[in-house]
């Protein structure tokens, strides 16, 4: 199918680097990007101490807030939160303006959100290191600081409407609804899930519905809304083809939205037999609106990209869309119930959430990150990073999801003992932790080169870039 | 779909559509149940004039305070704390029932675990009801594996939750660890010193005593336990770790 008109202007100016760069916008977008960056090296390092620390449980025993209990939850809020919430959300408002033809609105006031947001994560976090845990997966952040994530949130989430409110293009193109839907969905999640759950408005097992609708309904309307919105603008973007099929996009759109809540609770979960059935039901059919988006994204990927950046934009996009289909096959054998009831609490579930969240979003955001920053920035580069990426990928998620396997055999194995449980999982957990470690190089890797062309950007424009030149020419003369 | 407005309300109808039905629904149907009276923990023979007791109950004392100590380490992150219905979940926790809503109406927020790099500890009370074994494993985790057959736990220590004290002339400290030989103590403290639980060490034993599922209830039909033979019932409350 060939670009429509906008696509096609939309790329030769891209291409001929005439884009008109919303300046005020610029400092927002680049705080959320780089201290997006910023929490994916501190949580791949927690992920990476976490994971050691099943290599080596007497490690850094003396220090409570070294214990796996505390860092494996700090790892993830920080990886959820600093991470991909914050890298997505910046990648998303910029989408907005660039597919509405207009200028990010209150570029100020989205600068003090992002402030706010992170000065949360990092309170969150830091509290769940010092134990001020909730003990809700997903919402481990200390009360308070939930409370003032979802007043971030929609500080953002304003600014991101705004900003599509006021465009010019009056199309909306898919990319812009998967973000509209993210940024609107975000602060009633947030706030739902945090009156409810830590408000202490509900009790027993229902606590782990609610907690499973939070899960499920972030995973899918935030996170997956993020990473789709950004391969929706992506994919037809780079590969100069457009998008092969508007309808079949509007289709999966709908159908994510509907699903996205009812999927959070496992087959074995002390909750009324129809909630399970609903959930796994749900779970299975969730397999139809993925395969759509990646069969249509795919198709549209047939293309050339014209230069480095856009080419590596492409083909992080296109492993992020591999992610997606994997994740989706690999949950339909775990959600069926037979499976499920065996597979539920292993290393299975991180494995596939992992693959899920770093393979498809992070990638789409990484993506993203290709095409945004050097625009922002005004520099042709690319972050590269693309092989180191995809060794993390699956040294991390593969493991967990093999291991997990061995897990339920053995724990199926009436001749074992939880001694056997715990030998037969370390040659994984081996893998993994060395999968988290490069996690962690990539994420030093991604941060050492934004900074490094920030710097070059600010040295420039403050003229100092001639002065330090001139600097070292008369030190070597010296 | 051009417009702001229709994605608006179709999301706020899809996000309304899912939280009636796994927050609202579930709610309605089972969130203002109550506890049940009567029951028979099926560990324990009925004696003549027993009428059961009632279950579940708040935990108090130092049960509730082992709770917030459970939370703050984060150990539902390995341990879970739900039985399903499959066979294997019986024979792993040693009771023959699956957890139902009720098991958790005074659990706030019910910690139902993560992952189980652990055991299950749903019926961690019935199944290891001795004080001293808890304690030993939270200062060593190591210790009652057998590490000569290459098993080792992937529990860590917590030591920030004991002291090291000199044992005075008159004798040692009664509430001081009875450890096994296989625990081996920094260099500095191998002679003349004892470990002696913190109150938080204590109140974490006394949560997890408290964790039983051992009630048959209407809603999750029951079978004969296997449990062993020297188990000893411990009441919901169970506040006092003695």
């Amino acid at each position: 199918m060939p670009a429509s008109p906008s696509i096609q202007a939309e790329v030769a100016r891209e291409v001929s680097g005439k884009s008109n760069e919303d300046s005020a916008a610029k400092i927002p977008l680049l705080l959320l990007s780089v201290f997006g960056a910023a929490w994916f090296v501190a949580s791949a390092f927690l992920f990476f101490l976490s994971a050691m620390k099943m290599h080596g449980p007497n490690l850094g025993a003396a220090f409570p807030f070294l214990s796996y209990g505390r860092l494996q939850p700090a790892a993830m809020n920080a990886f959820l939160y600093g991470f991909l919430s914050q890298a997505g959300a910046a990648l998303g408002i910029w989408i907005l303006a660039r597919t509405g033809k207009t200028k990010v609105a209150l570029p100020a006031v989205l600068a003090f959100g992002g402030v706010l947001w992170n000065g949360t994560v990092l309170v969150g976090t830091f509290g769940i290191l010092a134990g001020y845990n909730t003990g809700l997966p997903w919402l481990e952040m200390p009360a308070g600081a939930q409370a003032m994530l979802f007043v971030a949130s929609i500080v953002i989430s304003v600014c991101g409407l705004l900003t599509i409110a006021s465009r010019t293009e009056r199309t909306l193109y898919p990319a812009a609804w998967f973000i509209i839907g993210a940024l609107l969905t975000l602060p009633w999640m947030l706030g739902t899930a945090s009156w409810t759950l830590l408000g202490q408005t509900v009790r027993g097992a229902v606590q782990l519905s609610v907690n499973g609708w939070f899960i499920n309904s972030m995973t899918w309307l935030w996170f997956g809304f993020l990473g789709l919105g950004a391969l929706f603008y992506i994919i037809p973007k780079t590969s100069k083809t457009g998008l092969h099929s508007r309808s079949s996009a509007s289709f999966a759109f709908w159908t994510l939205a509907i699903l996205a809540g009812w999927g959070g609770v496992h087959s074995g979960a002390p909750l009324p037999r129809w909630i399970i059935t609903i959930s796994e039901s749900v779970n299975l059919i969730f397999l139809v609106p993925i395969a759509l988006v990646v069969h249509n994204l795919w198709n549209s990927t047939d293309g050339e990209a014209v230069s480095e950046k856009e080419s590596l934009s492409l083909r992080y996009a296109r492993f992020a869309l591999t992610a997606l289909i994997s994740y989706a096959l690999l949950s339909v054998s775990f959600y069926l119930r037979s499976r499920n009831l065996t597979l539920q609490l292993t290393l299975f579930s991180p494995g596939i959430t992992f693959m899920l969240l770093f393979g498809f979003v992070g990638f789409s955001i990484l993506a993203g990150y290709n095409l945004m920053l050097p625009a922002l920035l005004g520099r042709t580069f690319s972050l590269g990073g693309i092989a180191v990426s995809l060794v993390a990928l699956f040294m991390t998620s593969i493991p967990l999801i093999l291991g997990g396997l061995k897990q339920a055999s053995i724990w199926g194995d009436e001749s074992k003992t939880s001694a056997d449980v715990v030998k037969g999982l370390v040659p994984y957990m081996g893998m993994s932790t060395l999968g988290f470690l490069t996690l962690l190089v990539l994420s030093v890797l991604v941060l050492l080169r934004i900074v490094r062309e920030l710097k070059t950007v600010v040295l420039e424009d403050c003229g100092c870039a001639t002065w330090a030149s001139d600097s070292s020419e008369s030190k070597e003369k010296q | 779909m051009n417009h702001g407005t229709l994605i608006f309300l179709g999301l706020l109808l899809t996000f309304l559509g899912s939280w009636s039905g796994m927050v609202l629904a579930p709610q309605v149907q089972i969130g203002r149940q109550q506890p049940d009276v009567q029951l028979q923990p099926l560990n324990r023979p009925p004696a003549e004039g027993d009428v059961g007791e009632i279950y579940p109950q708040a935990r108090a004392g130092l049960a509730a305070q082992g709770r917030e100590i459970y939370q703050r380490e984060g150990c539902y992150y390995c341990h879970s704390q739900q039985i399903s219905p499959h066979p294997a979940d019986a024979r792993w926790t040693q009771l023959n029932r699956f957890s139902v809503h009720r098991d958790y109406l005074f659990d706030q927020p019910a910690m139902f675990g993560v992952q189980r790099l652990g055991p299950d500890l749903s019926n961690i009370g019935l199944r290891q009801p001795d004080e001293n074994w808890h304690l030993v494993h939270l200062f060593a985790p190591n210790a009652f594996m057998d590490g000569k057959a290459g098993n080792k736990s992937t529990m860590p220590p917590y030591p920030h939750l004991f002291d090291y004290r000199k044992i005075m002339p008159q004798g040692g400290s009664t509430s001081a660890l009875k450890l096994p030989e296989s625990v081996i103590l920094p260099k500095q403290y191998q002679d003349g010193y004892e470990v002696v639980p913190t109150s938080e060490a204590r109140a974490l034993v006394a949560y997890l005593k408290s964790l039983h599922q051992d009630v048959n209830l209407f809603e999750a039909p029951m079978y004969a336990p296997k449990a062993k033979t020297n188990v000893v019932s411990q009441t919901a409350t169970n506040g006092a770790a003695k």
